[in-house]
């Protein structure tokens, strides 16, 4: 038998290939990062939303929306607690948090704040 | 001077060897697709061309990018880059090249 | 009463200056900078540009008095000085909306530039700036999707898209053209382009080249899980074969394809851009050819009037230059056109060089793209200045890192996102813009190996051309 290593194609190297846009190339953020994040698109005057979905599903637009977008919220704990709530009700799924633009009617900002495994 | 049809050889290159072909061999020395003494004077495109894709088919393992390499595979690329960095900008090569033709 | 006919040359400025004239919501304005022969009155010179960019010809012939001349003639309604050039003056001139076809950039360029520019009284003339009525603006098509609409295609929010020309280095063979593409796209670029001298060459036919990058495009897709695209070249030597390439390039599913506006003509831009609107299909547009029209500053069309042809016409990214590169650029006058290309509604603004108000009412923004000597070091600014509606594109700053395509790309992409990142935190990038590199660097030997490839940035340059600031 060869002793030769077979290798993980990029397409199977899922935890080393697969990326989810904004700040996916650098390391998950921290709390602290992550509340100035949150503190960005409230100083905006963005509402924010989160987001969920199964990693095997994130190549899609549309993910699982948790809740209702948090209209006109900008307690930072608050959005805070709720990215962590929907975490700990799906622990294996990416978390997104999004911050809706009325104006441009897009979104200023998205990233994916817990990350799950991908596929 | 007419330019040569066949490759001068990577102590030969302009820049330092700091040039596609140049990166080209380098990587070929990571992979051990050839020895570190293989300077490829003498080549033809034809023979970099299929060394290249020798390569191409190593970086495929690791999603093109040397921060995932595994550890000795990691280390040569380290050095082996690094020489010749070293070299290009002893040479006179800088980044200020790679730029010049920009628009 | 009926006016009478009297023959002969007859002075410009008794039919074509009214400075008392009120301009209308609906005229379009021009703003020229006149730099007159010796002994010529200012009024005479603004009066002719006026008339010999509208109804005017060298002698009032009978058949004008068939038509309401008052009605359709140009009339120039306002001289400035230029602050600090005294050789040349502005004069702002105003034209009736029905002297132009609608939807049709192609005819108001034809009647403002098309007979004037030659015309012996003046020794040097330049367009500066245009003001188009909503009521025009509503007739044009504009970009075929904009900048929301893009974003959602390719689910990319929050921050610059990044981009490199690719530059056939290893042969010209299309196969090694598209494994270039993929290992950018893989490092973590959103776009490459082609080349805009790259249409169809006897070294490598179009065909092939879409063919191996669509497969690129799509290998990065499916490993990294993000929406990819290369810029295809779809400038021909005729609006048939620029048809039949886009044509193709949806076939193949490719998501956006690009055009040189200015050499392939605004006729085919805009009918090309209706084509993409029609079919869901992004349009990157390059600027071949601009500096001939917008280098000088006495003679030629300034940029930011070609910027809001391109936005009527049709077009999705436009090259703006990149204020801190190597290329000529005023930072103010940038700033400006690079508002005229994203914004509802832009101000009048004599420091940035915008003339006129301009109401785009709801008329989608082209997405600026700066391109042209930038690298890791410049990212700072570049986020600082362009926002995050931008494209930034790197081409030796990606294919010139010494690893390779691939890690040029994740050194960029680690750079872009460490800079937004800080600035959202309300770090100030241009003063802390190295720290925030290192830090980022530290996770990314790709990005550090770029920073030791080229040199930390001061930013000192003198442009061509600058705004006229008032100093006499």
């Amino acid at each position: 038998m060869s002793d030769v290593q077979d290798y993980n194609s990029s397409l199977s190297d899922a935890a080393q290939s697969r990326k989810f846009e904004t700040f996916s190339y650098l390391p998950a953020l921290s709390e602290e990062s992550t509340r100035a994040q949150i503190q960005y698109i409230v100083d905006k005057g963005w509402n924010p939303g989160i987001e969920h979905t199964e990693p095997e599903n994130a190549t899609s637009h549309y993910w699982y929306m948790w809740k209702l977008p948090l209209f006109g919220e900008t307690n930072v704990d608050t959005i805070l607690a709720e990215l962590e709530a929907c975490h700990k009700a799906h622990p294996g799924n990416h978390v997104r948090l999004l911050g809706f633009d009325n104006f441009a009617q897009s979104a200023g900002a998205a990233m994916v704040v817990y990350r799950g495994t991908s596929v | 001077m007419a330019r040569p049809s066949t490759y001068v050889g990577i102590e030969n290159d302009v820049y330092g060897a700091m040039t596609t072909i140049g990166k080209i061999i380098r990587d070929a020395w990571v992979f051990e697709l050839l020895p570190e003494t293989e300077t490829c004077e003498g080549w033809t495109q034809g023979q970099i061309d299929v060394l290249l894709d020798k390569v191409n088919t190593e970086w495929d393992k690791y999603g093109c990018l040397a921060s995932h390499l595994p550890e000795p595979l990691r280390e040569r690329h380290q050095r082996i880059h690094d020489a010749a960095i070293a070299k290009a900008k002893a040479a006179g090569w800088s980044g200020e090249h790679e730029t010049i033709d920009d628009k | 009463m009926a006016k009478t006919y009297s023959a002969g040359v007859k002075e410009y400025r008794e039919t074509y200056w009214e400075p008392d004239y009120t301009v209308k919501e609906t005229d379009i304005l021009a703003c020229f900078k006149i730099t007159p022969q010796e002994g010529v009155p200012r009024e005479e010179v603004a009066a002719a540009v006026a008339a010999e960019s509208s109804t005017g010809t060298w002698t009032t012939v009978w058949t004008d008095l068939l038509t309401d001349l008052d009605y359709y003639k140009g009339r120039c309604y306002a001289i400035e000085d230029v602050p600090g050039d005294d050789t040349c003056f502005y004069a702002f001139v105003a034209y009736p909306i029905d002297l132009f076809e609608e939807g049709s950039v192609v005819n108001v360029l034809t009647s403002l530039v098309g007979n004037v520019f030659g015309f012996k009284a003046l020794r040097a003339l330049r367009l500066e700036d245009i003001r188009f009525p909503i009521a025009y603006v509503m007739t044009c098509n504009g970009p075929p999707q904009g900048i929301q609409v893009e974003r959602d295609l390719l689910n990319k929010y929050g921050r610059p898209l990044l981009g490199c020309t690719i530059k056939p280095k290893l042969g010209l063979s299309a196969k090694n053209y598209g494994r270039a593409c993929y290992e950018g796209l893989r490092g973590g670029l959103d776009f490459t382009k082609d080349d805009e001298n790259v249409n169809s060459q006897p070294f490598m036919r179009w065909r092939h080249r879409f063919d191996f990058v669509m497969e690129a495009i799509h290998k990065a897709e499916a490993e990294t899980g993000e929406r990819k695209g290369h810029y295809l070249n779809v400038t021909a030597p005729t609006a048939d074969e620029m048809m039949r390439r886009a044509e193709y390039a949806k076939e193949i599913g490719a998501p956006i394809i690009m055009h040189d506006y200015l050499t392939g003509g605004l006729s085919a831009n805009t009918q090309l851009a209706q084509w993409c609107q029609n079919n869901g299909m992004l349009l990157h547009i390059h600027r071949a050819m601009h500096a001939v029209l917008d280098r000088n500053p006495h003679h030629g069309i300034h940029f930011r009037v070609l910027t809001k042809v391109l936005r009527l016409s049709g077009g999705d990214h436009l090259h703006s230059g990149t204020v801190v590169g190597k290329l000529e650029g005023d930072r103010d006058a940038t700033l400006g056109w690079i508002d005229i290309m994203r914004d509802s509604f832009i101000k009048e603004d004599r420091t940035r060089g915008i003339f006129f108000d301009q109401d785009w009412g709801s008329m989608p923004g082209v997405i600026p793209v700066a391109s042209g000597g930038i690298h890791v070091w410049h990212m700072p600014a570049l986020v600082s200045i362009f926002g995050d509606d931008s494209c930034l594109q790197f081409g030796g700053g990606t294919l010139g890192h010494p690893w390779g395509n691939a890690a040029g790309a994740a050194a960029n992409r680690v750079a872009v996102e460490a800079c937004v990142e800080a600035r959202n935190q309300g770090r100030e990038l241009e003063k802390e813009g190295k720290d925030i590199l290192n830090a980022a660097a530290s996770h990314s030997p790709e990005l550090k190996i770029a920073m030791e490839t080229w040199k930390e940035i001061k930013f000192e340059f003198d442009t061509v051309d600058k705004i006229d600031v008032a100093h006499k």
